[in-house]
């Protein structure tokens, strides 16, 4: 699903600018960026991305799997994560918070892209089953 | 919503089972005093005073030193009472009682040297837990610092308008990535010491492929990989090693070809062998790699000389070309270093 609306919420300011390239060439937009919960949670509301990638550790904590909580639960769109380390216990956290998928860093674009494309699939197929039901 | 598990919920939930256990433990060591001094007194004359050390270990070692002092006043109490009646009959009053009091006070000093270890031991596992965190930390923040690196060299190549020298930034990440994906299967193993090459060698291989397989050109991969564990000093050059070797056959073995077959081996031994294998064009006439190589071969030669292996680059039998890298099994200590690389080609 090229074209698609997607959040960048990573508090490194050099890694936002990678990403921000690397998504625009593998055909997506950008709709906005933040570094912290509470402005994603303003962001998801104001832009209505397609899909928020969110790095899980923001301002040293895993801040990420709380707001991922919030933005699924009020907002329906899903998160992927981007995370330094996949471990046991922070995946478990991600993985009840909804996650979609993760992405790890250092990020390359094939991983990146197919990361995407698998959350948005699985969305919108989990959508579609909704409405029917 | 799932519900994330406050820090008060977490405390609560981790200091519960210790008050269960200590309870239990306590209720326990009383319940084998009963048996022990049950016993004691249906065997008559026979002691059993060094059987009421298990109740006194179980109280200190799970519910601290002041119940274990408890358990070994009451086990010294109910020794005196099964054991010491026929010595009250003859008339010696007081030895019973020194008796007793002499058990309760060794009973005292086991207590005292067990929860001295068992203080140890949570002071231990409290330090290793910390180094643990710290060693989490920093393998946390080295990948964060790779990643900074690896976006930094993604900017600066928007700049360059030259596709060979995008190229070059291009390869700088895929090393950096090798480098990463170690540093992910270290932490993820838990372990921070050993690592298996092997499947680090599939990945980065799947990877490579993935991103640089030359246009028009259907590449078959085959990896046949070995288990084999070793060091992150070790692994991180080694990797380096595979990753110039994957490019080299990518980027030279396959120009102008419809269809290609790269093998990547690796194969457990002493020495352990690793090797990369391209069907395409060949060695050039008259290669030498100390001479006409680029930088990705000279890399590789001072990388293997690093790590004290042998490199071998000749023609496949069939066609292509084939690397070898020898490599030691077991890390090597100063003293059995070589002083010079050997070098075949």
């Amino acid at each position: 699903m090229t074209n698609a609306r997607i959040l960048i919420v990573e508090d490194e300011a050099i890694t936002v600018s990678a990403l921000k390239r690397e998504l625009v060439s593998l055909g997506y937009k950008v709709t906005a960026t933040a570094s912290a919960t509470d402005e994603a949670l303003n962001a998801v509301e104001l832009h209505k991305p397609d899909l928020v990638l969110m790095d899980i550790t923001l301002a040293g904590g895993v801040n990420g799997i709380v707001a991922a909580l919030a933005i699924r639960g009020n907002f329906h769109v899903p998160v992927v994560f981007l995370t330094a380390h996949a471990d046991d216990r922070t995946m478990e956290r991600a993985v009840n918070a909804g996650a979609f998928g993760y992405v790890l860093k250092p990020f390359s674009g094939a991983g990146l892209k197919a990361a995407i494309e698998t959350a948005l699939h699985k969305h919108q197929t989990e959508m579609e089953s909704r409405r029917v039901s | 919503m799932n519900a994330l598990a406050t820090p008060s919920a977490l405390s609560e939930a981790s200091t519960t089972p210790a008050r269960i256990s200590r309870t239990a433990a306590t209720a326990l060591a009383i319940a084998l005093v009963a048996v022990i001094a049950w016993l004691d007194c249906v065997t008559g004359d026979f002691s059993l005073a060094v059987f009421y050390l298990a109740p006194v270990v179980v109280a200190t070692w799970y519910a601290g030193r002041a119940t274990g002092w408890f358990i070994g006043v009451l086990s010294a109490a109910a020794w005196l009472l099964a054991d010491q009646t026929p010595s009250q009959a003859d008339g010696e009053l007081l030895r019973p009682y020194w008796n007793a009091a002499m058990l309760a006070l060794t009973y005292g000093i086991v207590t005292h040297l067990l929860s001295a270890l068992e203080q140890l031991q949570a002071e231990l596992r409290k330090r290793v837990d910390r180094r643990t965190a710290s060693l989490t930390e920093v393998h946390h923040r080295v990948k964060n610092n790779l990643q900074i690196i690896s976006s930094l060299l993604m900017l600066q190549a928007e700049k360059l308008t030259n596709p060979a020298d995008k190229a070059v930034f291009d390869e700088c990440r895929d090393r950096i990535y090798s480098m990463a994906r170690l540093h992910e299967q270290l932490y993820s193993s838990g372990e921070f010491s050993d690592l298996d090459f092997g499947a680090h060698l599939r990945e980065m291989a799947e990877m490579l492929v993935r991103s640089h397989t030359p246009p028009g050109c259907i590449l078959a991969l085959e990896v046949r990989a070995d288990p084999v564990a070793m060091g992150l000093d070790t692994a991180v050059t080694l990797g380096l090693i595979a990753n110039e070797l994957l490019l080299n056959a990518l980027k030279h073995g396959f120009d102008c070809r419809r269809a290609g077959k790269l093998t990547v081996e690796l194969r457990a031994g002493n020495p352990n062998q690793m090797t990369v294998r391209d069907d395409g064009r060949g060695l050039p006439p008259g290669f030498d790699a100390r001479t006409k190589a680029g930088l990705g071969i000279e890399l590789v030669l001072g990388m293997t000389r690093q790590i004290h292996a042998e490199v071998k680059i000749e023609n496949d039998p069939v066609r292509g070309t084939r690397t070898t890298i020898f490599f030691p099994s077991l890390p090597l200590s100063q003293t059995e270093l070589k002083s010079k690389p050997t070098y075949h080609d």
